[in-house]
């Protein structure tokens, strides 16, 4: 694991008063919760997002960061990484069970609440969910691989991010990432980004706009 | 004052120049295409051959976005083909000429100045069931823009098929991290 002098553990995305707002989410957490990069050290994007890592670990005993070298953990890179991009975190649970949820860039602005309601959904009691959607996105058996494409001032976009990834926490065969595009032009070219959020599934499948789970749950079901 | 967003079109029936012919357009015309309504003072004025000449130049990509355009003035249908005889701009006009003589279409739109018995310049978009989603009137001097109408019958589109939980992209390269805001009310 990356030395932990390499990465400040006080993000300058956070103040004491968002400190404080995560404390409070975090103290809803039952369960350990660990959040694990891949850092380029000589990539800014990179020591940003672990450093709001860091940060946040600070805050709860039940969140647990763990930073790797590029090359220094080929495992987690083949389950975590597409194309090798980054900067790159993944949810893990139980130690090192993948939840299949990530987040492709640093989630500042209103991603956020993407990252948090991620720790909650998997660490916490989780977001109410009626039992029939429930069962249903546990019956989805085929691999689903959910990219949401989003930018960090849209207010639409952690709402979709929200509920593919709690869908994610919800089933092993679905994979749910927010990507913050900007950080990517190849993809804003390849999938023809103007709007957002834009979810793209296993690659092929486009939906537009802010989605509920329900809604993302019947396109996947009719879709994929 | 009212808005005629999410208003029905209502049952009209009026005369048309169309393509050298004479024909009847009724409000059932409007069902199962995009139509845009496109009010002009006069015809043989100077600022509504441009505009008209504008749109009919992009006609084309209106059509291939499943949309028709009705140009409409209160000149009869007669004005509008003798117009057309006289002007090069007004000849190559493909889309329907509507003739609201009888003020029905101005009144209706909210576009009738009643003392000139003419149309402020009103331009209005009505989806596949003709209801309006997106207009614009200007007074009579300011004129109106056909690339601008593609866009806003693009976006008026793209907003029935996709829903209105979108956000425009300005993609920014190299921008700053935003700084975090957190809006987790009613969610835990």
């Amino acid at each position: 694991m990356m030395a932990p002098d390499k990465i400040p553990e006080v993000s300058p995305l956070l103040d004491e008063e968002m400190r404080k707002q995560l404390g409070d989410v975090f103290s809803k957490l039952e369960q350990d919760v660990w959040l694990l990069s891949i850092v380029d050290i000589k990539n800014d994007k990179c020591v940003e997002l672990a450093s709001l890592l860091k940060d946040m670990e600070r805050l709860s005993e039940k969140i647990h960061v763990e930073l790797y070298e590029p090359g220094e953990n080929p495992a987690l890179e083949k389950e975590l990484l597409d194309d090798s991009r980054l900067p790159i975190a993944g949810i893990y649970r139980d130690g090192h069970v993948y939840t299949g949820q990530s987040f492709l860039g640093v989630p500042g602005g209103k991603e956020l609440n993407s990252l948090v309601m991620a720790l909650y959904n998997t660490a916490g009691a989780g977001q109410p969910l009626e039992d029939k959607i429930k069962s249903r996105t546990q019956a989805v058996d085929k691999p689903v691989n959910i990219q949401v494409f989003v930018s960090l001032a849209c207010h639409h976009c952690a709402q979709t991010v929200i509920s593919c990834q709690r869908m994610a926490s919800l089933n092993p065969s679905i994979r749910a990432q927010m990507v913050d595009a900007n950080l990517f032009p190849d993809y804003v070219k390849k999938y023809h980004i103007e709007r957002v959020p834009m979810t793209v599934i296993n690659g092929v499948h486009t939906l537009m706009g802010g989605k509920s789970l329900e809604e993302v749950l019947d396109f996947i079901e009719k879709t994929v | 004052m009212e808005h005629f967003i999410g208003k029905k079109v209502e049952p009209f029936c009026v005369q048309a120049f169309h393509n050298g012919e004479f024909k009847e357009i009724t409000e059932k015309n409007l069902l199962g295409k995009w139509s845009i309504f496109f009010f002009y003072p006069a015809d043989f004025t100077f600022v509504c051959p441009t505009e008209l000449g504008d749109l009919a130049d992009h006609y084309e990509e209106f059509q291939k976005l499943g949309c028709e355009i009705y140009s409409v003035s209160t000149d009869s249908h007669f004005v509008h083909k003798a117009w057309a005889d006289a002007s090069d701009t007004i000849k190559k006009i493909c889309y329907p000429m509507l003739s609201d003589c009888a003020w029905k279409l101005s009144k209706q739109f909210g576009v009738l100045l009643p003392e000139e018995g003419q149309a402020l310049r009103g331009t209005f978009i009505a989806d596949t069931q003709g209801v309006i989603q997106a207009y614009e009137i200007h007074n009579l001097g300011i004129g109106r823009n056909a690339s601008e109408l593609l866009r806003k019958l693009q976006a008026a589109q793209f907003v029935a098929e996709h829903g209105d939980e979108v956000c425009p992209a300005k993609w920014q390269p190299g921008a700053e991290t935003l700084k975090p805001s957190l809006d987790l009310v009613g969610m835990l």
